[in-house]
């Protein structure tokens, strides 16, 4: 009974302070984030791969939070990433119409599923892709910390069989430096930002096995942030 | 060992139970003040205090003030507001000025120079924030000025209020009595340029902070300071009279923690009507990149835009997004200004002594003007430019680069190959080919330098010589609720509108915003006769005095040639919001 009041209380006192803003006691303006699901900017979408089998989206339409390069973030609005094109799309609620979102001005987002549970974060780096020079990408986060897993949600396609394929890749980062990496166990061994040993032994004593299995990695990467140095 | 009762459990956790929420309804209730202006506004949330140069001025002379605004829930917080407002009004009603300023982290300073056309008399200087106009106009900062007029005689009265127009409040502050200032001179007089040096001794009682911002006046004592008393430091902290008539007041006005916020309203032109869901696009004129907004009117009529600092000190050019032109209806924007209502005046007769002086100081800013070399104007860098929604264009073109082409139709035909304009019966329109859609797309609207615009016979008309260059995109852009098919932006050399498409389509509001001082500008130094005649009334202001530690300040300065009995003024805030306030006074002979 006591452990239930307390966590009423606590309940209570938190949602209290996270009502506020940590800096300044300033109110939620309530009309700004209206503002800024109106407001909102695009070029109209036009599917390029209409009819192309294949998964070209990362998800369905869904609610998302855009957040974007001054900090704004723009909420309830629905959003959809196209895997091909490195976009974000929002849906115009007066029309249903599709529209690109300017990745300049975004700095990252969130999906959020039927529940309205957070189901995948995406963060805008610039990072070198291969056989491209170095571009604005949307990246997955799987795994954020001292070593932090991205997935490069990517689809190419066979113009020929007017198909798709996923063409996923992962990118390990610490410290600032990306480097990629295979879901294997060697390549991920091999990333010279980590210890390898101590890699070694998470693998080990969990008995995880990352031979193309993405959660494996991401729990692989989680273990040994949590590891003792 | 004897089982506890069942009942003795169910007590214990009814008075649990009440425990908990008695302890729940005392940190909700109202009687806190929290500065959550949309459950329930509190004035008290934002505190403002002016430090003012002195008070008596000759118009085109530079009003010089220091902003100390503080989070009034969380004086050791940054406050929330980034705009501040400033009215200069006559008690007489007669004439007024209002000007803006930005605010930024830490107190901010700056200068309005006086028009020249404003009529000698007392004026009452506010300064609020948007978020205060929701309280009553007393709990704004005021202070009372005297201005004199070159182009006038002197008055021999002057119409002084009745009431005082202070701060008002009952409950006084909480004022750490460990924060003291010592001040103190050299010296009790001394002679014309003479060299005057003043100490600061911060005297905080072993008090756990030593850090305070502060602001430093050295200027001729008047013969008006019990007519224009100087509002009090603290009184300008004080608490609101009654917490729950304010709690329950409703926010109109919203916290400009953003930026700017035009607001406005758009009715009919004969009766109260509003328009309602009309969309309306912002622009300003610019030669790089259009900078365009959108917003809706509420079911009120009204339409708010929010701005950041790359708006300012420009025109914002306000339309309907769709075209339409509700021409029977008209724009009304909020200036913002603050009325203080009527104040009652009495006259009072001057003596000899305060003509005098105030004819004196006439003469000398004559003087002044004429010896001083003008500052040259700090130009304020402009902000980070906002997100190019509307580049990179599919294609530029410079119509310089080839041969000359007399009208648009010509560019269209020759060197635009997505682009066709057609004129039939006098009317023009406009195609451009949809890159996605592969369609021939009619457009009845381009950017003109940046701004919306639709008199297509107007542009048919440019050429090569007028224009400079031309930006096509070929795809739809979504605007809000606008769907813009394709888009021409259109640069021109002379980068204008023509007047009359913004007089007959457009409502424009000037967003004047007066520049602060940079933070670690150095204070000028005067060098005694550097110019001459030297007859300063004002020896010295610093708005940017930084207290750190516990060491003896000293400040110095040289006298000028104007002899008179002059007063010390330090005011500011230590870093956790205590208020500091220091005079002394020393005679020029």
């Amino acid at each position: 009974m006591k452990n239930l009041y307390l966590l009423i209380w606590l309940s209570l006192g938190l949602s209290n302070l996270y009502s506020q803003q940590s800096d300044c006691n300033c109110p939620v303006d309530d009309d700004y984030e209206m503002q800024l699901q109106t407001a909102l900017i695009g070029t109209e979408y036009h599917n390029p791969l209409a009819g192309y089998e294949g998964t070209q989206f990362f998800s369905y339409w869904t609610q998302g939070e855009v957040v974007l390069n001054n900090g704004d973030v723009i909420k309830n609005i629905y959003v959809r990433y196209d895997k091909y094109l490195d976009e974000l799309l929002w849906m115009r609620n007066s029309d249903f119409k599709a529209g690109i979102l300017k990745k300049g001005a975004i700095a990252g987002f969130m999906l959020y599923d039927d529940r309205n549970k957070l189901s995948a974060t995406f963060t805008k780096k610039i990072i070198i892709l291969p056989f491209i020079d170095s571009a604005d990408t949307y990246l997955q986060v799987l795994v954020s910390g001292d070593l932090s897993l991205y997935a490069y949600r990517n689809t190419s396609v066979i113009w020929r069989e007017y198909k798709l394929l996923n063409n996923n890749k992962y990118l390990i980062s610490a410290g600032g430096e990306y480097h990629w990496v295979d879901l294997k166990r060697k390549s991920l061994l091999d990333v010279p930002i980590l210890q390898r040993t101590k890699m070694r032994s998470v693998l080990r004593s969990n008995k995880i096995m990352v031979r193309n299995d993405e959660s494996e990695m991401a729990r692989a990467i989680g273990l040994y942030n949590a590891a003792p140095r | 060992m004897e089982k506890p009762n069942k009942s003795f459990f169910l007590v214990r956790c009814h008075v649990n139970l009440l425990i908990l929420l008695t302890l729940t309804a005392f940190y909700y209730l109202p009687g806190t003040v929290k500065c959550e202006p949309y459950s329930g506004f509190s004035t008290g949330s934002e505190r403002l205090f002016v430090h003012l140069e002195k008070l008596v001025y000759v118009t085109g002379e530079s009003l010089k003030y220091k902003v100390y605004l503080l989070n009034g829930t969380s004086p050791d917080k940054a406050p929330c507001s980034k705009i501040l407002y400033f009215t200069l009004a006559g008690v007489e009603g007669n004439t007024r000025a209002d000007w803006r300023i930005n605010l930024g982290e830490r107190p901010v300073s700056g200068s309005f120079t006086i028009p020249g056309d404003m009529k000698a008399g007392i004026y009452v200087l506010r300064a609020y924030t948007n978020l205060m106009r929701n309280g009553p106009v007393q709990q704004v900062y005021a202070q009372h000025v005297l201005i004199m007029s070159l182009s006038e005689v002197t008055p021999e009265t002057l119409m002084i209020p009745l009431s005082g127009d202070t701060v008002a409040g009952t409950e006084p502050v909480i004022v750490q009595n460990g924060y003291m200032l010592k001040l103190a001179t050299t010296k009790a007089s001394y002679t014309v340029n003479e060299k005057i040096k003043i100490l600061i001794d911060p005297d905080f009682q072993q008090m756990p902070e030593n850090n305070a911002d502060l602001s430093v006046s050295v200027s001729a004592v008047t013969p008006f300071q019990e007519l224009i008393p100087e509002t009090d430091i603290y009184a300008c902290l004080k608490r609101e009279t009654n917490h729950s008539e304010i709690t329950d007041l409703p926010c109109k006005y919203p916290v400009e923690n953003k930026g700017f916020i035009l607001t406005g309203r758009i009715r009919h032109r004969d009766n109260p009507a509003p328009l309602s869901n009309a969309k309306i696009l912002l622009s300003v004129t610019d030669s790089i990149a259009p900078q365009i907004l959108y917003t809706e009117t509420d079911a009120a009529g009204e339409f708010r835009f929010y701005l950041s600092s790359i708006y300012d000190n420009m025109d914002l050019i306000l339309q309907f997004g769709d075209q339409s032109r509700y021409a029977d209806y008209i724009w009304e924007v909020d200036h913002k200004a603050i009325y203080g209502g009527h104040l009652s005046t009495e006259p009072v007769l001057l003596q000899q002594q305060s003509v005098a002086f105030l004819n004196a100081i006439k003469d000398l800013r004559l003087i002044e003007a004429i010896y001083t070399s003008e500052k040259p104007v700090m130009k304020q860098k402009s902000g980070v430019r906002d997100v190019k929604y509307f580049s990179p264009p599919d294609f530029i073109i410079y119509p310089g680069d080839y041969l000359e082409l007399v009208n648009f139709k010509e560019i269209a035909d020759n060197i635009l190959p997505d682009v066709k304009l057609m004129i039939r019966n006098r009317e023009v329109t406009l195609q451009i080919l949809n890159k996605r859609t592969k369609l021939w797309q009619e457009n009845n609207m381009v950017l003109l330098n940046g701004v919306p615009y639709t008199d297509l016979a107007y542009i048919a008309t440019l050429g090569t010589k007028d224009i400079q260059r031309i930006e096509v995109i070929s795809e739809n852009l979504l605007l809000g609720k606008l769907t813009l098919p394709c888009l021409i932006s259109i640069y021109t050399y002379d980068n204008m509108i023509p007047e009359n498409f913004l007089k007959n389509n457009t409502f424009t509001y000037r967003n004047l915003v007066i520049p602060n001082n940079p933070d670690n500008e150095p204070i000028p130094e005067v060098v005694p006769g550097e110019h001459d005649p030297d007859f300063r009334t004002t020896l010295y202001w610093n708005p940017h005095v930084i207290l750190s530690g516990k060491e003896t300040l000293a400040l110095e300065f040289p006298a000028s040639r104007f002899k008179s009995l002059y007063t010390v003024k330090i005011r500011g805030f230590t870093g956790k919001g205590y208020p500091l306030r220091a005079d002394t006074s020393f005679e020029v002979k």
